[in-house]
């Protein structure tokens, strides 16, 4: 058999499988908001679900908060993701406090979802002890954090479950980069800070806007964190497409697709950005 | 700036500083103690409710010791015993064919530089960044039509979508770091094909692929939207029936199946934790 | 221009059972090249960080220019570390690269361009101000990497095998570019090695360093002749180790009584003669004098500049190393004559 024949032979299953599926799924989808439907030999080209999508009353203010929760989540889980990287280096990074850090990047997000509803509700467990301290008297006094317009506690949820993400890819950054560079700063008379701000980030910063660019990707399709913690309205975009997708209407299927697909374009650019970051590193490039 | 003037400093400026520095590392083990306790304070309330009933505001800690919610978990009645099975065989389902369509692909990618090489890395990476609504909307009328909507089998399948590239990732990352001339040389010792991976290559690379099955299996037991889409609420796998009985009023139950559902992560992130350290001690007395 | 002084230096790792550096007492005249030479695992990189204040120490202090360093952070000591593999911050420019130590210390950036460019021509490097270090040879960066680190006007240069990745050629050139700059800038220098004839080439003053120890220091040619035990003679490559017993200028070993040059230090227990010092004749050769013996040759292995000759004079083994033509008369099973003349002949310790 042939380097060229073994090769294929490799990486044809896992191609076609996520050809297949992944950009078959998306292309169906696509063609299927045009009013063609392959399988159903039916071709009547339309925009009218773009239109019913983007005319649907809270289509754009769904589309805002959503880049809302996406924004200000990838924002806090960034500077603490790359603090809490930080710290545990700079703390010796015990093997029991790494996997402390760790532990919320295997939790599932419904599960801090409900966490957090139990926590930060308005007879929640922090409202309780805020009772407790004589600080509130009934729930109504606690301030509204779940289900809120300003989705507090969707954004904490999200940030419990990806400091975790970019903390762990910052180490392994970090551990890339290693502490000679560093050290040459250090000894060449750059103090601590002067060594990481002009030669350890610089390094490092690819990696860590690449890991925001997949939390922010991440955020905008996430159904079950806004459906246990966000309000009924707006919506976020995953949550109103879902209803309409499952709506009695069957002609608002087409339309829930445009919708999704509106959170899957803003995704393959986030995708074209991470892989331009990622061709700055050479040191985790797979290809020898 | 001659030399001496820059290694004479102050003495007291030289105090302060190392009595800055020498703190800094306690300060960085408080500080990042008190993030990991504001990562995990979700579980907090978790905890208390799958030991208790009818605990309510303004009680800071639950009234009394009930551990009916276990006695429900563990009744089949209640359907949770089959959706842990159900959750697992799905799970499993989806790490074996993962790995075995993903691990060849992993290590062309890990090994080999190849025209394409490009599009295929795109590719890999695509299911993690592209939120999968729309893909898993676009599926949903193939999937009906092959009698694949509303089953395990058809959850399993789409769940491949975020476990492969995860696979292919990890692997190749685990084939990079492996010199495939070793293979050669134990060809070169008298070792067939068959007796150079049995012998050879699969107990160097065990390690890290059983991490990469570690992260399959998570990844699918988490997974809550494509399971919703493709599944059309058939499916009830363990993320599902909890919010099924948070929405129901039942917390003490949806505590104990949260706490269900956060323990093979547990268990996983142990297990990588070990297997990876063991790994690279070996690798380290290999080296020398 | 400023002396560094190492008192009884110590440095243990954590977990560790025995101690990297053990108790090193160490003095870098101002403005010498000192070189410090063991194996590999030895401590004398451990040295070096020590000296950059990169790594704390057990016990015992840094002095530099008679200040302790005990509490200055690595910035301020003015001791710069160059490693084996050049260090040049990937994201910047050679320029960039090269004016670094300057810009940290506020210097206004006409200046820093002005002496990075002084520096670059220094090191012959003029003209790559904008490249980056990934278009550079190994031997151009490990340059730059000099430049970087000469521009700041250290009190110490501290060089962790700076040659060590470069090839053959490379190594002589960058050697003597190391040692022209540090005799042009006057740089008090501690030069680490593991290379026995780069650490004597260079230096002005050597020290050998085993199992965290210093073994032996003094002048290059000193240590590299008289090596002071056993353990820095085999550092050194000399195999010729006869046990004996000293009575005056006597050594009494297994070849017999053999005169000394001078008095042999207390605790002697061997001497040692380097294969190069070792004379050969036929075994009839009219010979006067004493230290001479009866051998056979064993065995005989051409090194292109000479050729290095077993022989056996029972119950002992020798090494020589002899010129071709003397070795082109010889045969393994022929008997010869040896002479190990009294002045190459050097007692050591254990």
């Amino acid at each position: 058999m042939t380097e060229r024949a073994r090769l294929v032979l490799m990486l044809a299953p896992t191609v076609a499988l996520l050809a297949g599926l992944f950009l078959g799924g998306l292309a169906l989808a696509a063609l299927r908001t045009v009013g063609i439907v392959p399988l159903a030999g039916r071709f009547d080209p339309t925009a009218e679900p773009w239109a019913r999508a983007l005319g649907a009353p809270d289509v754009l203010a769904s589309i805002g908060v959503t880049l809302w929760i996406a924004s200000a989540a990838t924002l806090v889980a960034t500077v603490l993701g790359l603090a809490a990287a930080l710290l545990l280096r700079r703390a010796g990074g015990g093997r029991l406090m790494t996997l402390l850090v760790q532990f919320n990047l295997t939790v599932p997000h419904v599960v801090t979802a409900v966490g957090l509803l139990w926590l930060l509700g308005q007879s929640g467990w922090i409202a309780r002890i805020g009772h407790g301290a004589g600080l509130i008297d009934r729930p109504a006094d606690f301030p509204v954090l779940v289900a809120d317009p300003a989705f507090v506690a969707v954004i904490l949820a999200y940030v419990a479950k990806e400091v975790p993400f970019v903390a762990v890819v910052t180490l392994a950054m970090l551990a890339a980069v290693g502490t000679g560079p560093a050290e040459t700063a250090r000894s060449l008379g750059a103090s601590r800070w002067q060594a990481f701000r002009h030669v350890t980030w610089p390094l490092i910063r690819p990696g860590v806007l690449a890991a925001a660019t997949v939390v922010f990707a991440f955020v905008l399709g996430t159904y079950e964190v806004p459906a246990v913690l966000g309000p009924s309205h707006p919506k976020a975009l995953p949550v109103l497409a879902y209803q309409m997708f499952t709506s009695n209407d069957l002609a608002d299927r087409p339309a829930a697709i445009a919708l999704s697909l509106v959170a899957a374009a803003i995704g393959v650019a986030c995708l074209m950005a991470v892989r331009r970051l990622m061709s700055g590193l050479p040191t985790l490039k797979v290809a020898r | 700036m001659s030399a001496v003037d820059l290694a004479a400093t102050k003495p007291a400026d030289v105090a302060a500083r190392t009595g800055r520095t020498g703190i800094r590392a306690r300060t960085a083990r408080i500080a990042t103690g008190a993030l990991i306790a504001l990562l995990l304070l979700p579980f907090v309330p978790v905890l208390l409710w799958s030991v208790t009933r009818g605990w309510f505001y303004p009680a800071i800690l639950p009234p009394a010791l009930d551990l009916a919610a276990w006695g429900v978990v563990g009744s089949p009645e209640s359907g949770i015993p089959a959706a842990v099975l159900r959750s697992v065989g799905i799970a499993l389902g989806a790490t074996v064919l993962s790995m075995l369509i993903g691990v060849p692909a992993g290590r062309a990618l890990g090994l080999h530089a190849f025209p394409g090489r490009r599009w295929v890395e795109a590719l890999v990476l695509a299911p993690l960044v592209v939120p999968p609504l729309a893909v898993a909307m676009g599926l949903h009328a193939v999937f009906l039509r092959l009698g694949l909507a509303g089953t395990a089998t058809g959850v399993m399948i789409v769940h491949l979508i975020p476990t492969l590239p995860y696979v292919v990732l990890v692997s190749a990352s685990v084939f990079s770091r492996f010199d495939p001339r070793v293979e050669d040389q134990a060809r070169t010792l008298g070792a067939s094909r068959l007796q150079v991976l049995r012998h050879v290559t699969v107990p160097m690379l065990a390690p890290g692929l059983a991490v990469a099955a570690l992260f399959a299996f998570l990844v699918s037991w988490s997974q809550y939207g494509l399971t919703l889409l493709v599944g059309g609420g058939q499916v009830p796998t363990m993320p599902l029936i909890l919010n099924q009985y948070v929405t129901a009023g039942r917390s003490d139950v949806a505590a104990a199946i949260a706490l269900l559902t956060v323990l093979p992560g547990l268990v996983a992130l142990v297990l990588s934790a070990r297997i990876l350290a063991r790994a690279s001690r070996r690798d380290g007395e290999g080296g020398r | 221009m400023t002396d560094v002084v190492l008192e009884g230096l110590t440095k243990t790792y954590a977990g560790a059972s025995a101690a990297a550096v053990a108790a090193v007492d160490l003095v870098l005249a101002s403005g010498t090249l000192t070189t410090l030479v063991g194996p590999s695992g030895c401590g004398k990189s451990t040295v070096l960080k020590l000296i950059a204040g990169l790594l704390p120490p057990s016990a015992g202090r840094v002095l530099i220019g008679g200040r302790s360093m005990a509490d200055v952070p690595p910035e301020r000591r003015g001791a710069v570390l160059m490693g084996q593999d050049h260090g040049l911050f990937p994201h910047m420019t050679v320029e960039a690269n090269v004016g670094f130590g300057l810009r940290m210390r506020g210097v206004d950036p006409a200046a820093i361009r002005r002496r990075a460019g002084e520096m670059l021509d220094l090191v012959r490097l003029s003209g790559f101000e904008t490249r980056r270090p990934s278009a550079l040879s190994g031997g151009q960066a490990q340059r730059v990497a000099l430049a970087r680190a000469l521009v700041v006007d250290p009190a110490v240069l501290l060089l962790d095998e700076p040659l060590s990745d470069l090839d053959p050629e490379l190594r002589l050139e960058m050697r003597d570019l190391i040692r022209s700059a540090q005799r042009a800038t006057g740089i008090t220098t501690l030069f680490v090695t593991h290379d026995r004839e780069e650490a004597v080439a260079v230096a002005d003053r050597t020290a050998v360093m085993l199992a965290g120890r210093i073994a032996q220091q003094g002048r290059p040619d000193a240590v590299f002749e008289r090596p002071a035990t056993r353990a820095v003679a085999a550092f050194f490559g000399i195999g010729n180790i006869l046990d004996a017993r000293f009575d005056g200028r006597t050594a009494v070993t297994a070849l017999g009584c053999l005169a000394l040059a001078a008095d042999p230090p207390p605790g002697a227990d061997a001497v040692v003669i380097r294969p190069e010092r070792i004379g050969v004749a036929a075994e009839g050769a009219a010979a006067s004098g004493g230290n001479r013996c009866a051998a056979t040759v064993v065995d005989l292995g051409y090194r292109g500049t000479h050729v290095v000759a077993t022989f056996r004079a029972d119950p002992v083994t020798l090494t020589a190393a002899i010129s071709s033509p003397i070795a082109a008369g010889l045969q393994p099973g022929d008997r010869v004559r040896l002479h190990l003349p009294a002045e190459a002949l050097h007692p050591v310790t254990d």
